[in-house]
């Protein structure tokens, strides 16, 4: 130790003495507006069309522009490229009208012609695209040669005008096509560079190199170059329709571990970075640094599916409800700004219900409602290596819910498995008797939580008919009664009772000292154009 | 000697087979499977089902096997599952991260360790022999991984002087011919480059070379301690060669052939040791990679990564062989 560590210390010094500070002298963000975000890993590929995640949202966010966007912060649906739009009564075409003299990073005009073009190309993806192409299959259901297929053609009207023609009514489309999967990309580059993808033994590849090499979108910063596994470079596009970017330049760079960000933006190496840990929120806080909030939008819940018994009953999924304190589980697992759920859906969103059926903690009641139940055998599964959220350590939470659940005489398992696949895929094959975990919404619509139970029949077991019917009924009912009917599915959800919501938790983004403009959004909608670096 | 190189190359080739075999099947064993990774995490049993049936995961295994072996032997490893890029590309960008850490390690525990065993063979028994030998098997117990954090804590957190994380500061602009940072930087005259390469490169090399560096100092003093009393050595002495002499012609070059070997083998053992290393620093070598393909279930992945390793294993015991018999003829003879 004393020799190795003497060593290291007669090497680091002999550095120091002849570099002084690493990063902060080589770089920093007054170097003249680069600024250096710390992202848990870098996207899959640039193509909004196939991805699914945040990360890759995060970037991709950047050099696309979509039709409709929500307000920055909210979840209000507002224009982007289109200035308005209109929907027919009977909910099947979509007119909009594009902004006048918007361009591609390539100089190419944005029309309506385009427009069609990226849902054309959509629509008609082949093989292996198609299992990549979630957003679509989400908002259409199928691709061309689907007879299930919501899509039925895009029509260009004029130039400034493209239309949507759809075969089935789906009210949430707008929220939808705010999503990445939606942006417009440009035809002349999908077509020059391709966007095919192939198989390639066990995995896909990107044939086409529209999505790894030359992404090209009409948003506020275009593509430069992408080192892979090392950084991602973005730069300003002066020929944005809108306010223009403030830095120059943008550099996306993966640290995986949240310590080590931690550290990174603690020695200027990075000017950002997001997930911070819940734990170095006020220490951050307190060094200066600007720490901002997303608004609590996800929903954490301890799922019971009904297959297993005694979940069946339920009186046994009412008294799980009555023995655990939400809010001193809450005060032992999160920050304050975590919110106590209603419901499943969060109070940012449309349709939520403040006075649904509420299961306060009452271990009496829980023990009143379990008597005569004879077998009290729970297994709970939590996934391991995963922090999210709604569960920045899901064994921990699942320890609180044991230890109350054992309280008024249930006997409980903890089962612990790897978040991806085995713990997902457990779910999602119904193995899981109840599972702790939870939704982050990427969508500006209250169909983004209630698709939720009738994507999965195994995850829930058996749920009342009429839920499901009424889920369907609410995302194609006309936009006017969707609130009603979400406030009402809200209340017949409590009722049944499938999982316990347990929080709706807030999340954290770090920036150096002086970074402004950034605005947090619940559905990561967050453009980097307004930020400065400040001082 | 080219009989021995072309008997141990065809030997590698029943080992190569057997592993990927051996590889092939159990991450086939593990739970989970490439599909049920690569859809969203709210998929559906049926969509989950459609990525299987693309994928050709519901042939038979043995045909699953020779489509591999056939994509295998035109070095096509097919493409991450975590990164999408094809692995062949990740391993072309990681592996010139992780040779060049490697390598740095490795001349980290030579340069100190060589004269530090050296220099305690010649004080044998002295308080400074012994606070040698008892540090060296203080830092052979010392994990990597810890040794990493506190690098990292003291050097890079709290004294700032070193970076904490990657392969090179994002707001240096460097072009990258050879992937060797290092070197890429005096190829295309970009000191500054280079110079950024060598202060990320300390701490994680040096945390990486501390293991080898403690098993170099004992491994030295052992053998100079050997050597020192040979006849020759002796015979040497009393012929009344210079003592630079001795210790440079017939001291250090008969020592230095078990150390030959060690180095080898540590260089082998080193790669592995990335795994901890390049994860503290969020390293983009290979180690860091695989880690993060194993709990992500990346079968082209750990089984491209799984069969190139193998390889640079069966080339690295090769050398080592080849400068055995090079630097020792009695090998050559036999």
């Amino acid at each position: 130790m004393i020799l190795t560590a003497g060593a290291a210390a007669v090497a680091a010094a002999m550095l120091a003495s002849c570099s002084g500070s690493g990063a902060s002298k080589t770089g920093g963000g007054d170097s003249g507006g680069t600024f250096v975000f710390g992202s848990s890993r870098l996207p899959t590929v640039l193509d909004g069309a196939y991805v699914y995640d945040n990360e890759s949202q995060r970037v991709i966010y950047q050099m696309f522009d979509r039709l409709v966007n929500v307000k920055p912060g909210t979840t209000e649906l507002t224009g982007e490229l289109a200035t308005s739009w209109e929907v027919s009564p009977t909910g099947l075409d979509y007119t909009f009208h594009l902004r006048d003299g918007v361009k591609f990073h390539d100089g190419t005009s944005l029309d309506a012609e385009a427009v069609c073009y990226n849902f054309d190309r959509l629509y008609n993806l082949k093989g292996p695209a198609q299992d990549l192409a979630e957003y679509w299959r989400i908002s259409f259901r199928g691709f061309a040669g689907d007879k299930d297929s919501r899509y039925k053609s895009c029509e260009v009207k004029d130039p400034a005008t493209p239309v949507l023609h759809l075969k089935e009514r789906y009210t949430p489309l707008l929220a939808s096509l705010a999503s990445i999967g939606f942006g417009i990309a440009s035809p002349t580059a999908l077509k020059k560079y391709g966007y095919q993808v192939e198989l390639s033994g066990d995995s896909m590849k990107f044939v086409g190199t529209f999505g790894t090499e030359h992404p090209v979108g009409s948003g506020p910063f275009q593509f430069k170059s992408w080192d892979p596994g090392k950084k991602i470079t973005l730069e300003r596009f002066d020929g944005y329709w809108g306010d223009k970017a403030k830095i120059n330049t943008l550099i996306y760079v993966p640290i995986a571990d949240g310590q080590a960000r931690r550290q990174a933006l603690e020695r200027g190496e990075i000017d950002g970075y997001d997930n911070v840990a819940p734990q170095d929120v006020a220490a951050l806080k307190g060094a200066g640094y600007e720490v901002e909030e997303r608004p609590p939008s996800n929903v954490g819940y301890l799922a019971m599916n009904q297959s297993f018994e005694p979940l069946g009953d339920l009186r046994v999924r009412q008294a799980i409800a009555h023995a655990v304190d939400l809010d001193a589980l809450l005060k032992a697992n999160f920050l304050a700004g975590a919110v106590k759920p209603k419901s499943f859906l969060p109070p940012t969103f449309m349709g939520f219900n403040p006075d649904v059926i509420t299961y306060d903690y009452d271990p009496a009641k829980a023990k009143e409602l379990l008597a005569g139940v004879s077998n009290k055998k729970l297994d709970i599964w939590f996934a391991t290596e995963v922090s999210r959220p709604y569960m920045p350590d899901p064994k921990s939470i699942a320890e609180t819910f044991k230890s109350y659940l054992e309280k008024v005489g249930f006997d409980v398992t903890l089962t612990g498995r790897p978040w991806s696949p085995d713990f997902l895929a457990g779910i999602r094959n119904g193995k899981a008797p109840m599972y702790i975990v939870g939704l982050l919404p990427d969508m500006a619509d209250p169909a983004n939580f209630f698709t939720l139970f009738d994507n999965q029949p195994k995850r829930w077991g058996p749920l009342p008919k009429g839920l499901l019917t009424h889920i369907k009924q609410a995302e194609e009912a006309p936009e006017d009664k969707r609130e009603a009917l979400y406030k009402s599915l809200n209340q017949e959800l409590m009722e049944d009772l499938p999982g316990i919501p347990y929080v709706h938790a807030p999340t954290h983004l770090a920036f150096k000292k002086g970074v402004t403009g950034f605005v947090p959004s619940p559905l990561f909608a967050e453009s980097m154009a307004t930020v400065s670096l400040g001082g | 000697m080219g009989r021995v190189i072309a008997r141990r190359l065809l030997q590698a080739i029943p080992i190569l087979i057997g592993l990927s075999v051996l590889m092939f099947a159990w991450v086939r064993a593990l739970p989970g499977g490439p599909a049920e990774a690569l859809v969203r995490a709210d998929a559906s049993a049926a969509e989950v089902e459609a990525v299987r049936e693309s994928l050709g995961l519901n042939r038979p295994i043995w045909i699953q096997y020779l489509a591999y072996l056939k994509q295998v032997v035109q070095f096509d490893f097919g493409t991450s599952l975590m990164s999408r890029q094809p692995v062949r590309a990740e391993m072309i960008d990681r592996f010139p991260a992780s040779i060049e850490l490697a390598v740095s390690a490795m001349i980290f525990a030579l340069v100190i360790g060589v004269p530090l065993g050296y220099y305690a063979a010649r004080r044998y028994g002295s308080a400074l022999d012994h606070l040698f030998v008892a540090s060296s098997l203080i830092g052979i117990t010392i994990p990597v991984f810890f040794m990493a954090y506190l690098l990292k804590f003291v050097f890079a957190v709290q004294l700032g002087w070193l970076p904490t994380t990657g392969r090179s500061n994002a707001r240096v602009e460097s072009d990258h011919p050879t992937g060797f940072y290092v070197l890429d930087g005096l190829l295309t005259g970009n000191l500054g480059a280079s110079w950024d390469a060598i202060q990320h490169l300390i701490l994680p090399a040096i945390a990486l070379g501390t293991i080898p560096l403690a098993i170099i100092v004992r491994m030295t003093r052992a053998t100079v301690l050997d050597v020192m009393n040979e006849d020759y050595v002796r015979t040497a002495e009393a012929k009344g060669l210079t003592k630079f002499r001795i210790s440079s012609r017939h001291v250090m070059r008969n020592a230095l052939i078990p150390l030959v070997t060690i180095v080898g083998l540590q260089l082998g053992l080193l790669m592995s040791g990335t795994v901890l290393t390049e994860t503290v620093f969020s390293f983009p070598g290979v180690g860091s990679f695989v880690a993060g393909a194993l709990f992500a279930r990346d079968y082209p992945t750990i089984q491209g990564f799984v069969v190139v390793i193998a390889v640079m294993y069966i080339i690295v015991n090769l050398v080592v062989d080849i400068a055995y018999a090079y630097i020792d003829p009695r090998v050559r003879a036999s």
